[in-house]
């Protein structure tokens, strides 16, 4: 698919995305920010949350945060990857700029990408591109 | 404004807040993790959203206060005193900046002065960061000069003389790289400051991280620079400054000269040009993409359970992430057959040999996945700008607004999201947003004036509906259908009760924990002992009293006055109350509950009381009360005395309840609220201020009466009693008519008087005479009216137009039947004609 076509493409050729994220303002950013690329984006709040729409709606890709309440983003990759019948889409996890432990609990427990916050918009934009499948070639 | 900030906030506020409340719960609990915890949360959570705002000072001063609560969550250590102090004045700063924020857009002007003070006292109360330094000197020790000092090799010469002037004793010198992070001007650091504080610099240089994009791609708010410096100050030193940003410096010793001059050969300058060779954001992305599932697969052991769920997902990623770059396709399409063969066999090697396959294919060709096929990543980079321009308006508008229905959770999770139309980048998602059953609370924010505008519609088809009762009356009477009287009225009785219902659930959305208020005095109270050398115990009972929004807008500010007063003058010092054998830690108790249909909120201290006698001595020379008052006064009464204006007990005036000022204004405020303010007070033992506040300041309830042909209401809540006197009650005292009431002198009104003149006060010769009798201070009036009717709920108009200001009424409500009502203000009106 080439580049003006992309914006004419039906969205529900578009990867859904789904953003974890307790901070209102980070998931209205990067909601504005991947919905102006065309994503098809929904939102949870916590781990708990995020979790039931993961195995729910089966979205293409997850944006998590990892601190939040309740259940956090670790807890969350977690219990979706222990889930024998569960799609294993790609996650990707804000974490602490450059906290070696978050990385590594987020490479244990099943994160395909980390990146620190506040989010860069080039980085997620190209992440998500990258990990939602969205692919440049068809 | 733009939605984001308006997003943000809310959202800051409620944050500020969850820092505040457990800031003070800290100082009781200085070593609860669970609270530290919540507070690093918070701040954590408030740093990293502000970072979307450009606004460096912001996101400075709360990553310092981050930090500094990391380093307690981390080791576990209580916070002291002084660093709470700290992190309270950061809050206060920071809702100062919201406030701005909310009103102008933008943060005061010395707001960047303000955060780096700040921040550097909150900063030095961390503990001198030794984990930082030594962070630092551990990855010095893998700084390679010979690489990194290469940009200084044109200036050898000017170095070595440098050198040999500033440290004439061959003092070690240290060769320092300091990378930013590309985002670290989201992230509140300043690179240049912080830069331009090295001591000892012998030379510097700045270099590119990556040579410049085009200018398409070229992002102005990532820091693509690179600082090279050579420093005679000591190793600790430089580590030292560096300690927030040890993981972006790099420290080399350099033993002689000789080293810098071969550090600056060719050789290292080639190896710079490799790395100006550095790949688009793709590549790099791509690459450290394949590094994380690399190390995922490594970690991975199928008797782990979710192991076999992180392989799948390992699978899926590569899998994805090839469709952008195809050299990786043949290693992504051959994955899901090996991990097949892995989940039979319980042995990962396969799948990690592939993977590794991929990682080496990156290291071997670095330009060549992304630059040779020109199609595959064109299209990427073009697309971000086609797409945020070409659309039509996907959906800003629906991005800021939080909002989820609460309606129909499970068929809207469960619905197909394809379901999803073109364009409709907003509303199928949020369906789904608001489905989510077994999730947590699921709000909608509203603007307070459109609720504003429902209650006063609701409140007029309150009224409206009192018309059918009277037309029932017509059909019958005048127009002799019973029987469409008889509908009419079953009718009423339908409509009468659904606008109840709406009515009450309009006041219940009115409705919030008094709590709102109560929130602030935590901090209050801390405050003012602290500055008053005084202790005191709060106990907070009853914050989840519902009351209705005008209450809590209003409640605020005379509770505050009243608390101040308790603390600077209801309660003792330490040494006063050891000298009273009580305990030299006081007592202050707020709390709320609801009493039929009012609120209560108490303010008990146990402090010294109110001293009678002293009080009536200040009143009398003050001129507030006669000497013959003084001694007839009850004891109630003289506690009342505290709340006359320009009273004070305290011959020092304070910077905290100042000259008593505060409480005449607190008594105004809660009558204007149509609230009563009570004080008890036992001498050495304490002193109780107890608030009586109406439900809600919306919805009126009115006694109605008949003054001549007009009808006049009179608000309930002013009302004492209501009698009725025969003729010969009625006593003349110094020519003016009076009843006696419980043993009080109750002087009368006769309002046909007021509103008809003489005319109208021709004496009724026979039958008694109604008397709506009503409390203003401590003073009774009976109002005369010729009958006492129905009583109402209603809503009370202001005045408006010409009679606005009129004294005497509090404005217009309409009767069932069109009629106006002007409602009294009886206290007003008492001390208009009360002479």
């Amino acid at each position: 698919m080439s580049a003006p076509e992309t914006t004419h493409a039906p969205p529900q050729d578009m990867p859904h995305i789904l953003l974890v994220d307790d901070a209102l303002t980070i998931r209205a950013y990067l909601e504005r920010l991947l919905t102006d690329a065309g994503y098809r984006v929904s939102a949870a709040i916590n781990g708990a949350e995020g979790l039931e729409r993961a195995l729910l709606d089966r979205p293409d890709m997850v944006l998590a945060d990892l601190n939040m309440p309740q259940m956090n983003g670790l807890e969350m990759v977690k219990q979706l990857r222990a889930n024998s019948s569960a799609v294993q889409m790609p996650v990707a996890m804000l974490t602490t700029e450059q906290d070696d432990h978050d990385i590594a609990d987020a490479i244990a427990v099943g994160a395909n990408f980390h990146m620190s916050k506040p989010p860069q918009p080039e980085t997620v934009l190209e992440i998500v591109h990258l990990l939602s499948g969205r692919g440049d070639l068809s | 404004m733009s939605n984001l900030l308006q997003s943000f906030i809310p959202e800051a506020r409620d944050l500020i807040k969850t820092v505040v409340e457990n800031l003070l719960l800290l100082e009781d609990a200085p070593t609860d993790t669970s609270v530290i915890e919540e507070l690093f949360r918070a701040m954590h959570t408030l740093k990293g959203s502000s970072g979307i705002f450009d606004m460096p000072p912001f996101t400075g001063l709360t990553h310092s206060a981050e930090d500094l609560l990391d380093e307690h969550r981390d080791s576990g250590e209580p916070l002291s005193s002084d660093a709470i102090d700290r992190l309270l004045e950061a809050s206060d700063v920071l809702i100062g900046w919201i406030d701005a924020l909310e009103d102008a857009g933008e943060l005061p002007a010395d707001a960047a002065d303000v955060s780096h003070g700040l921040s550097d006292r909150i900063h030095a109360m961390a503990r001198s960061g030794s984990a930082a330094e030594d962070g630092v000197a551990e990855s010095g020790e893998s700084g390679d000069a010979a690489a990194f000092l290469a940009c200084l090799e044109p200036r050898a010469t000017e170095i070595c003389g440098s050198v040999a002037e500033a440290s004439p004793d061959d003092a070690p010198l240290t060769a320092i790289r300091y990378t930013p992070e590309a985002d670290c001007f989201f992230t509140g650091d300043d690179p240049l400051l912080t830069w331009s504080k090295l001591p000892e610099m012998i030379a510097w240089e700045m270099v590119l991280r990556e040579p410049w994009p085009g200018i398409e791609e070229f992002d102005p708010y990532a820091c693509n620079l690179v600082f090279v410096g050579v420093s005679t100050a000591p190793r600790t030193e430089i580590a030292h400054l560096f300690r927030y940003v040890s993981n972006q410096i790099e420290l080399s010793t350099i033993d002689s000269l000789s080293d810098l001059e071969e550090a600056a050969t060719p050789a290292s300058l080639e190896q710079r040009e490799t790395g100006k060779a550095l790949p688009a954001i793709r590549q790099r992305l791509a690459q450290d993409l394949i590094k994380h599932q690399a190390t995922m697969v490594a970690g991975i052991d199928l008797s782990k359970e979710g192991d076999a769920g992180r392989l799948a997902s390992i699978s899926k990623a590569l899998g994805n992430v090839a469709r952008s770059v195809p050299p990786l396709r043949a290693v992504a399409d051959a994955l899901p057959q090996l991990i097949d063969d892995a989940l039979a066999s319980g042995d990962t090697r396969q799948v990690a040999a592939a993977v590794r396959e991929a990682e080496a294919l990156f290291a071997e060709v670095p330009a060549a996945p992304m630059s040779a096929p020109e199609t595959a990543p064109i299209p990427a980079v073009a697309e971000k700008p086609a797409a945020a321009t070409g659309t039509p308006s996907p959906a800003p508008s629906t991005v800021a607004k939080p909002a989820a229905q609460t309606a129909s959770g499970g068929s809207a999770a469960s619905a197909p999201e394809r379901n999803d139309t073109a364009g409709g980048t907003g509303e199928g998602n949020k369906t789904k947003k608001a489905g989510q059953p077994g999730g947590s609370r699921s709000m909608i924010r509203i603007e307070e004036s459109r609720l504003d505008s429902l209650m006063n519609l609701i409140g007029e088809l309150v009224v409206a509906k009192n018309a059918l009762p009277y037309l029932a009356q017509q059909a019958e009477t005048e127009f002799d259908v019973p029987d469409l009287s008889r509908e009419i009225t079953s009718q009423y009785t339908v409509v009468d009760r659904l606008a109840h219902e709406m009515q009450t659930e309009m006041l219940q959305l009115r409705m919030m924990p008094i709590s709102d208020v109560f929130d602030r005095f935590p901090r209050l109270v801390r405050d003012v002992t602290k500055k008053l050398g005084k202790k005191v115990r709060l106990d907070i009972v009853g914050g989840d009293t519902q009351v209705d929004k005008s209450i809590v807008e209003s409640l605020g500010d005379p509770m505050i006055h009243i608390i101040r007063n308790a603390l600077d003058h209801g309660l003792e010092t330490p040494e006063e109350r050891g000298a009273f054998g009580k305990n030299d830690v006081g007592h202050l108790k707020i709390s709320a509950h609801s009493e039929a249909d009012q609120i209560i909120v108490k303010v008990a201290d146990d402090g010294r009381g109110v001293n009678r006698e002293k009080v009536k001595r200040k009143a009398l020379e003050r001129g507030l009360i006669t000497a013959e008052e003084a001694t007839t006064m009850s004891d109630e009464a003289v506690v009342e005395l505290i709340f006359r204006p320009g009273f004070s007990t305290n011959t020092d005036v304070t910077d905290l309840s100042g000259r008593g000022v505060g409480m005449d204004v607190a008594v105004t405020t809660i009558r204007g609220m149509g609230g009563k303010l009570q004080v008890t007070s036992d001498e050495g033992k304490g002193t109780t201020v107890r608030l009586s506040l109406p439900l809600s300041m919306a919805i009126s309830r009115l006694v109605v009466v008949k003054v001549g042909s007009a009808l006049y209401g009179i608000p309930m809540d002013m009302i004492f009693q209501m009698v009725r006197v025969m003729p010969d009650e009625v006593k003349l005292v110094q020519g003016r008519e009076v009843i006696v009431l419980r043993g009080e002198i109750v002087p009368l009104i006769r309002l046909q008087r007021i509103f008809n003149g003489a005319k109208g006060a021709a004496k009724r010769a026979e039958g008694p005479d109604a008397v709506v009798v009503t409390a203003s201070g401590n003073q009774l009036f009976g109002f005369v009216v010729d009958d006492l009717q129905e009583r109402m709920e209603t809503i009370v108009k202001p005045l408006e137009g010409v009679v606005s200001g009129l004294p005497g009424f509090v404005g217009t409500s309409l009767m069932g039947d069109g009629r106006v009502l002007l409602v009294l203000n009886p206290e007003e009106m008492a001390h208009a004609h009360a002479h």
